[in-house]
C-alpha cells in the first residue's frame, strides 16, 4: 500500500520532468515578443558607426594588387641569367708584342713602355731648354735642334739654337 | 621655345661638350693650344686632342697668311694666351709648314692615365717639332728564323756572283 502510493508518486514527477525538457529542447518556450518596448527616434547614435571613418585607406589595405614572385627562382635559371655572355668581361683579341722591346701593347695604341722612354728624354731637353731660356715666357723665334756627345751642327742648322745633352746619343733618336 | 623629347635625344650630333659650356670649351682649347705651340708636343685626354686638332690646324693657315695681315694678327692674339709665342708662330712654325698643304699634327693614342680615373690619352704633336720620334719606322727583326734563313741565302747570292765575276776576269 505505501509502495504503490510512492511509485505513483516517482512516476509523475519524472513524466513532469520529461515534459519540461522536451519543451526546452524544441524551444517553444521561448517568446519572440522584446521584453520592453520604448517610444523613440528611430535614428539613434550607434557607438560602433564613428570608428569607420576616421583612419585614412591606408598602403598596405590595397596591396593586394602588387608584383610578387610567385615562386622561388631555381639555381639553373639564376645561372643562366648570370652566365650571360653580355656580362662576361669581353675577351680582346688585339693584344700583342712591341717590335722594339716586347712588352705587351693593344695594337692601336703606342707601346707604353716605349713612350715612357720618350717622355723622359724629352722632359730632360726640356729641363735643359729652360735652363737656356733663363726666366718663364722667354721663347725665342728659332727653330730648335738637339745634339748629344761629340756631334756638331750642319751647314743648314746653323740658325737653330743648339739644346746640348750629356750623354750618348739613344738608338731610338736617330737624326734623320 | 617648344621643349620637346628631340632636344634631349642626341642621335647623330657630332658636336662635342666639354667643360662649362661653348664659352668654357673655347677657353680650354685655348689653353691646350698654347701648350701645343710652346712645347710642340702635348699629352691630354683624347677627346680635347681630337678636338684642338682642328684649331692647331687652322691656325697655322692663319699664320701661313703672313704676320703683316690684320686678320691673322687678331687670330694670334686670341688663340695664344702667353703672347711670346706670337712671333714663334709666324717666324718658326709657319715657315717649317709652307710646303706642306694640310697636315701639321699628328696625334696618337696612348695608355689610359695612371690615375683613379684611367683616363684614354693621347699624344699631340706637331710635326717637325725637335724632340725624339713617337713611332720609329717599322723594321721587321732580323733575328727570327725566316729572315736569318733569307739573310744567310742573300749570302750566298752574293759571294756566287762574286766568284763569277772572279772566274770572268
Amino acid at each position: 500500500m505505501m509502495n504503490s502510493s510512492g511509485f505513483v508518486c516517482f512516476l509523475r514527477r519524472s513524466l513532469l520532468q520529461l515534459e519540461c525538457r522536451i519543451i526546452e529542447a524544441t524551444g517553444l518556450d521561448r517568446q519572440f515578443a522584446p521584453a520592453l518596448a520604448v517610444h523613440g527616434p528611430s535614428i539613434l547614435p550607434h557607438p560602433h558607426d564613428e570608428q569607420e571613418v576616421t583612419s585614412e585607406p591606408s598602403f598596405l589595405d590595397n596591396v593586394f594588387w602588387m608584383a610578387a614572385p610567385k615562386k622561388r627562382r631555381t639555381i639553373e635559371i639564376n645561372r643562366t641569367r648570370r652566365r650571360d655572355p653580355s656580362f662576361m668581361l669581353k675577351v680582346k683579341t688585339n693584344i700583342e708584342p712591341c717590335v722594339e722591346c716586347g712588352h705587351l701593347k693593344q695594337k692601336h695604341i703606342l707601346c707604353g713602355f716605349c713612350y715612357e722612354k720618350i717622355r723622359k728624354e724629352t722632359a730632360l731637353i726640356r729641363g735643359q731648354i729652360k735652363a737656356m731660356e733663363g726666366r718663364p715666357l722667354n721663347t725665342p723665334a728659332q727653330e730648335t735642334l738637339v745634339l748629344y756627345d761629340s756631334e756638331s751642327p750642319w751647314e743648314s742648322d746653323k740658325d737653330k739654337r743648339i739644346v746640348e745633352r750629356n750623354r750618348k746619343r739613344p738608338s731610338w733618336f736617330s737624326i734623320y | 621655345m617648344r621643349v620637346n623629347i628631340q632636344m634631349l635625344i642626341s642621335h647623330g650630333r657630332v658636336a662635342r661638350k666639354m667643360g662649362l659650356g661653348p664659352e668654357s670649351r673655347i677657353n680650354m682649347l685655348r689653353n691646350i693650344l698654347t701648350g701645343l705651340v710652346r712645347h710642340e708636343r702635348i699629352e691630354t685626354t683624347r677627346g680635347r686632342a681630337d678636338e684642338v686638332r682642328f684649331y692647331a690646324e687652322k691656325l697655322i693657315d692663319y699664320a701661313k697668311k703672313g704676320d703683316t695681315d690684320e686678320k691673322a694678327m687678331k687670330m694670334a692674339n686670341f688663340w695664344l694666351t702667353e703672347k711670346d709665342l706670337i712671333p714663334k708662330l709666324f717666324k718658326v712654325l709657319a715657315p717649317r709648314f709652307e710646303t706642306q698643304p694640310k697636315a701639321y699634327t699628328r696625334m696618337a693614342r696612348i695608355p689610359n692615365r695612371e690615375n683613379l680615373d684611367r683616363a684614354a690619352m693621347a699624344v699631340l704633336e706637331y710635326k717637325g717639332n725637335p724632340f725624339p720620334p713617337l713611332q720609329t719606322a717599322k723594321r721587321d727583326n732580323e733575328l727570327t728564323l725566316i729572315n736569318q734563313l733569307l739573310k744567310g741565302y742573300r749570302e750566298q747570292r752574293a759571294q756566287q756572283a762574286a766568284a763569277k765575276r772572279q772566274d770572268v776576269l
